[in-house]
């Protein structure tokens, strides 16, 4: 008798919630976001008054910043913890196969990551509100657009965990993540400047990872409109695709690596 | 966790005490300190000291992505000057000028992207260059006033600010003025204070004596040294101008002549001090 | 029925540059269900290695190795086995109830029934007072505890123990012994590696020695009593003699 693959996720992604509310990570982010946004409105204090967008830009860039490190540092735990505590034995000696089991890690880091950026993104926009800066309905666009880059995000470290070592999982996967939209520029200036073919343009983009498309914090910032929905449906699919052919990757290597 | 409370509050003792010294040092601009007296100071004095810089900076930088609701514009490349392949930002106000400048992200024809140029200029800030607005300029004033409390030494920060209340309203000109004071105060060894200082006493106060005077100030700050920051150097270049100019409208075209020759010592491939020296 | 059944088993280790490393070489042998069988051997003799393929944790290089008729890589077959690794350092932001419950609840275990197992087992190493505490808390003997409890989870049918008494004080260990004893009871098969010959002695039917991946000795419990004064002697004697014997066929 298998165990049911919905049992093993919401068994690993309970006792993984356990664990990030019992480690100092989130705290100390948490702390980070709430010194940022209060360091940048006290400037009022000074006799500097009318910065609501500088306020909104650290706060946003603060969530940014700190809810991708925090993804990458829950995502890159979840497999070589349990190796190096050795408990990814008791763990496989249970009736669950090893896709179960990295299917219930990557649930588990999505479900915790996207726990503490709601967490951040929360208390941030309440601290706004208190300092009397709203936000337009596009928060909320944001806000789903960041869960599906977390979703992706984590897909991506979770996968690559299964190859590299932790320490250079996590520098590769922040590199990926801050750098993807520098990436991109750097094509199109390739494809103007010294005439790259758009195909080839195009395949390589197609390929990049694009994390830097799931974050609208720059058009909530400066109060833009809402964006089509077709856009978030577009990003939803992509970040399926991508993400699940990145821990189909990651499964095809764990199924066969000896661990220990 | 006790510890690293510790550790951030010695810090900030330490911080504090830095710039507390660092203080008299930045008040002066770099460039006009005597280099002993600079390398005198401690490393810690220093480093504060570029912080402040790089903070006062990077709100310059935001400046400009601020009064465009976020979109980056960048300078157009050779290439793209030269066959101009790239849109230039239309200057649709007199807010800002941009010459050579294009949007970060490209407009639908120019992207060989197709999709995923859709969302990107979806999902970022992203207008037509062709036709780009500016925010409302009091919303990036506080930017200014925020930069110059933060390094009180950077002269760029008081002379567009203070450009920056006057567009927003024309009868801000007090405060515009007083701004710029404050700057001169801080700055006491700068040009380009003295001569903006001046062109504002000129043209929107008719203060000619008072206007010759900043004017005078400015040459003299500049008598010793030619600056290589293009705001300084552009101040000095300017007072020997206007200064010329005030006596060639008052008539006294020697005094004038004089006064352009002696510019044209400093900036020889000058056209209008070569105009008005003659 | 056959609950272990080896053949022909090989392990080898690729190293970059170099010829594999040899860990397991052709080993066979079989567990009957009910049997207690002592898995013997010194360090580095690939006890470790043979166990880790039985649970699956990593493909034999050749050969293979079944648990009730099933391949050792099947998820089924592991529903009937509970497994205790040599050290593991469970979760330190978990309690020793939490801790039970995922590893239950991934048994297969859900509601009263996991609820009254997890209670039970840890009062039954010992541990009952400490389930609501973090594991960073808990000595090495206690952790230890707490791995052999998850073991026992869902009542397995075969138990494989990898160093089952390491980290555990004396008491700990005639707990342990009791406990074994009480599993042996109910028909439960045991096969286990240790290095407490005392402990082997207790608690066996028969004993497997195997030295640089060979099987080398297979006795029962009477045989050596019958011919050696303890297990101890008889242990040295048949690794000399293994030993022996594998730099005969060297030099031959």
């Amino acid at each position: 008798m298998r165990v049911p693959t919905w049992q093993v996720c919401r068994s690993l992604t309970t006792a993984g919630l356990l664990e990030t509310v019992r480690r100092k990570d989130l705290y100390v982010v948490l702390i980070l976001t709430i010194l940022m946004v209060l360091g940048a409105s006290a400037f009022r204090i000074f006799g500097v008054s009318g910065l609501e967008i500088f306020v909104k830009d650290v706060t946003f860039l603060a969530i940014g910043v700190l809810s991708t490190v925090l993804t990458v540092l829950i995502a890159a735990r979840q497999l070589p913890d349990e190796v190096q505590r050795r408990t990814i034995y008791p763990l496989l000696a249970r009736p669950i196969t090893r896709g179960q089991l990295l299917l219930g890690k990557w649930l588990t880091a999505f479900v915790t990551a996207s726990v503490s950026f709601l967490i951040l993104a929360g208390t941030a926009y309440a601290l706004l509100l208190l300092l009397g800066i709203p936000l337009k309905p596009i928060f909320g666009q944001y806000l789903l657009l960041k869960l599906m880059g977390i979703g992706w995000l984590c897909a991506l470290v979770v996968a690559l965990s299964v190859y590299l070592t932790p320490s250079a999982n996590m520098t590769l996967s922040l590199i990926l993540a801050f750098g993807s939209g520098l990436f991109g520029r750097l094509l199109l200036m390739a494809h103007w400047e010294h005439g790259v073919s758009a195909l080839w343009l195009n395949l390589l983009y197609g390929v990049l990872p694009h994390y830097d498309l799931f974050d609208m914090g720059q058009k909530v910032v400066y109060d833009w409109s809402l964006v089509p929905w077709w856009v978030l449906s577009a990003m939803g699919l992509y970040a399926l695709t991508s993400g699940g052919l990145y821990l189909l990757l990651g499964w095809l290597r764990f199924c066969k690596q000896v661990l220990g | 966790m006790r510890g690293a409370g510790l550790l951030v509050i010695f810090m900030g003792l330490i911080g504090g005490v830095a710039i507390r010294l660092a203080m008299p040092v930045l008040t002066e601009r770099a460039e006009t300190l005597n280099a002993i007296t600079l390398y005198d100071r401690q490393a810690m004095v220093s480093v504060m000291g570029e912080l402040r810089s790089s903070l006062a900076g990077y709100l310059w930088a935001k400046t400009d992505e601020y009064t465009h609701g976020g979109v980056l514009l960048r300078p157009m490349t050779e290439r793209e000057k030269r066959e101009r392949t790239a849109r230039e930002a239309s200057s649709a106000d007199e807010i800002a000028h941009h010459e050579n400048e294009t949007s970060v992200i490209p407009e639908r024809e120019r992207d060989p992207r197709r999709f995923w140029g859709e969302i990107e200029r979806q999902v970022k800030p992203f207008f037509d260059v062709r036709h780009h607005f500016h925010r409302p300029v009091r919303e990036v004033l506080p930017l200014y006033r925020f930069m110059t409390w933060v390094d009180p030494t950077f002269v760029p920060g008081y002379l567009v600010g203070a450009q920056m209340l006057l567009f927003e309203n024309k009868k801000h000109l007090p405060q515009a003025i007083d701004f710029l004071k404050e700057g001169a105060r801080n700055n006491p060894r700068s040009i380009a204070l003295f001569t903006e200082l001046g062109r504002y006493a000129l043209v929107y106060q008719g203060d000619h004596a008072q206007a010759e005077r900043y004017f005078r100030h400015a040459i003299a700050n500049g008598s010793d040294w030619m600056p290589q920051n293009p705001f300084e150097r552009d101040g000095l270049l300017n007072a020997y101008r206007w200064l010329a100019i005030l006596k060639k409208r008052a008539g006294r075209l020697q005094e004038a002549r004089r006064w352009a020759q002696q510019g044209l010592t400093r900036f020889p491939s000058d056209p209008v001090l070569g105009r008005l020296g003659h | 029925m056959l609950a272990i059944e080896v053949r022909e088993l090989v392990v080898e280790y690729r190293q970059p540059f170099r010829p594999p490393v040899r860990a397991v070489d052709r080993l066979s042998f079989s567990v009957r269900e009910g049997e207690i069988v002592g898995f013997l051997g010194m360090n580095g003799a690939g006890k470790s290695s043979t166990i880790k393929v039985l649970m699956g944790f990593q493909p034999p290089t050749a050969g293979e190795a079944r648990l009730f008729g099933r391949a050792s890589g099947d998820a089924h077959a592991r529903h009937l086995v509970g497994f205790l690794p040599e050290t593991a350092l469970y979760s330190p932001y978990l309690t020793p109830y939490e801790t039970m419950r995922l590893y239950g609840e991934l048994q297969g275990l859900r509601g009263r029934t996991l609820r009254a197992q997890v209670e039970a087992l840890l009062e039954a190493v010992g541990i009952a007072h400490k389930m609501h505490t973090l594991n960073r808390h808990l000595s090495k003997g206690m952790l230890q505890r707490l791995s052999i409890a998850q073991a026992l989870l869902g009542a397995p049918r075969l138990l494989i123990l990898d160093e089952v008494s390491s980290g555990l004080d004396p008491v700990g260990r005639r707990e342990l012994r009791d406990l074994l004893k009480t599993q042996r009871e109910r028909g439960t098969t045991i096969f286990f590696s240790s290095h407490e010959l005392g402990e082997v002695a207790s608690l066996c039917d028969r004993i497997l020695i195997i030295h640089r991946g060979r099987l080398i000795a297979e006795h029962s419990l009477n045989e050596i009593s019958s011919r050696f004064e303890s297990l101890e002697d008889y242990f040295i004697c048949t690794v000399q003699q293994g030993i022996d014997a594998l730099t005969q066929e060297v030099a031959a």
